[in-house]
């Protein structure tokens, strides 16, 4: 699934059938490349932060979740944490290994159920998953081609 | 093939982390007169309103040298403070060569040094010199090896002047040039 | 004079040390490029 079909779709609190919020962006982590959290909109102030293991199930609707106390304020997240808004691809230039920038990360395609990466879409090319050396601050690192 | 870039468009470009983090960015080159190897940068922060960082990086703690960022492996790759920049206790203090003349051995001044050209690979080095020449014209020499070098002026051996490149592209046969000229005068070395 | 001539004054005065503290600052970062070495033995070198 690519994560701008993602965005949008409700998280659903399953004790209470209720929406926490939708979801508005993900946060990514290396070897293996994957989902580490999901950034939320919820009714409150501010963005919302959710550790992929506490997702129960990506459906194609709703994103559903079993314990709504898990949902943390990004501020509360220290840098260190996977899931802190720092590692957001989104928007971020690629830059290889060797120093060689290649584009903007415009989306990420992903597996619902694993949260494995697939691709980083770039403007001109889909970056395979296992490539991704570190999302920070400044760049998504990505091994150089050989 | 050797890479040659301007020293200009070394500096400013940010350290960067292979987790993403950008650490600083690019402040001084500092290099060895003796051989021209380049021995480490000194680092400034990246913001807005943020001066020296007063942290080294040394070559040898280099990732990569990239056309768009300066690689490095972790925030551990920078030295704690910057004496590997200051010079050793048998060194003088070093000269910042842009600005100062640059003067043949036999007294023909060639111009004024603008950048400088470092070849990259391996084991970077400074491998030439661009010169605003007195009818502003902006030439690249090559100078390989040791250079004499104070505050106020450069001095390359004669045959240099005869070794000029107008862009990066033509520097490195003019290097060649330089390395294969047929005579060699015994009073150069 | 008016409250709000003081305010003004005020904020262009922020705006000016910001700008030159940030300008100072750009001035520190930016660098050259260092010779360093030994120093030359024997008299006649062309720094003495």
């Amino acid at each position: 699934m690519l994560l701008s079909k993602a965005r949008g779709k409700a998280v659903v609190d399953l004790t209470t059938a209720e929406t926490i919020g939708a979801v508005t962006g993900c946060t990514v982590a290396p070897s293996p490349a994957h989902i580490a959290g999901l950034r939320l909109k919820t009714r409150g102030r501010g963005h919302h932060m959710l550790h992929w293991e506490d997702v129960r199930s990506f459906g194609p609707d709703a994103v559903s979740v079993e314990e709504p106390d898990r949902v943390r304020d990004e501020k509360d997240l220290e840098a260190g944490d996977q899931a802190h808004a720092v590692h957001n691809p989104i928007g971020k230039a690629v830059l290889t290994e060797t120093g060689l920038e290649k584009g903007t990360v415009m989306d990420v395609e992903f597996d619902e159920q694993s949260g494995r990466i697939a691709h980083l879409v770039t403007a001109d090319e889909q970056i395979p998953g296992e490539d991704l050396v570190g999302v920070g601050s400044y760049a998504v690192v990505v091994t150089a081609p050989q | 093939m050797t890479v040659y870039m301007r020293a200009g468009e070394i500096a400013k470009k940010p350290v960067v982390t292979l987790a993403g983090d950008d650490i600083g960015q690019v402040k001084d080159i500092v290099f060895d007169s003796s051989t021209g190897d380049i021995r480490c940068f000194t680092l400034a922060g990246r913001g807005l309103l943020s001066g020296p960082l007063h942290r080294a990086l040394l070559w040898r703690n280099v990732h990569a040298l990239g056309p768009h960022a300066v690689m490095v492996r972790d925030e551990s790759a920078l030295e704690e403070d910057d004496s590997a920049a200051t010079p050793g206790e048998d060194e003088r203090a070093g000269v910042n060569v842009l600005g100062v003349a640059v003067t043949t051995r036999s007294g023909t001044q060639l111009g004024r040094v603008t950048d400088a050209v470092v070849a990259t690979g391996r084991k970077p080095a400074v491998a030439g010199y661009e010169v605003e020449t007195a009818e502003r014209e902006r030439v690249l020499l090559p100078v390989a090896g040791p250079i004499t070098v104070s505050g106020e002026r450069i001095l390359v051996s004669d045959a240099t002047a005869q070794h000029s490149a107008g862009n990066l592209g033509g520097f490195g046969s003019a290097v060649e040039g330089l390395r294969h000229r047929p005579v060699h005068d015994p009073q150069e070395d | 004079m008016e409250w709000w001539t003081w305010l003004i004054i005020a904020l262009a005065i922020f705006a000016a040390v910001t700008v030159s503290i940030a300008a100072l600052q750009a001035r520190r970062r930016s660098g050259g490029v260092i010779a360093q070495g030994r120093r030359p033995r024997g008299g006649g070198g062309p720094e003495s």
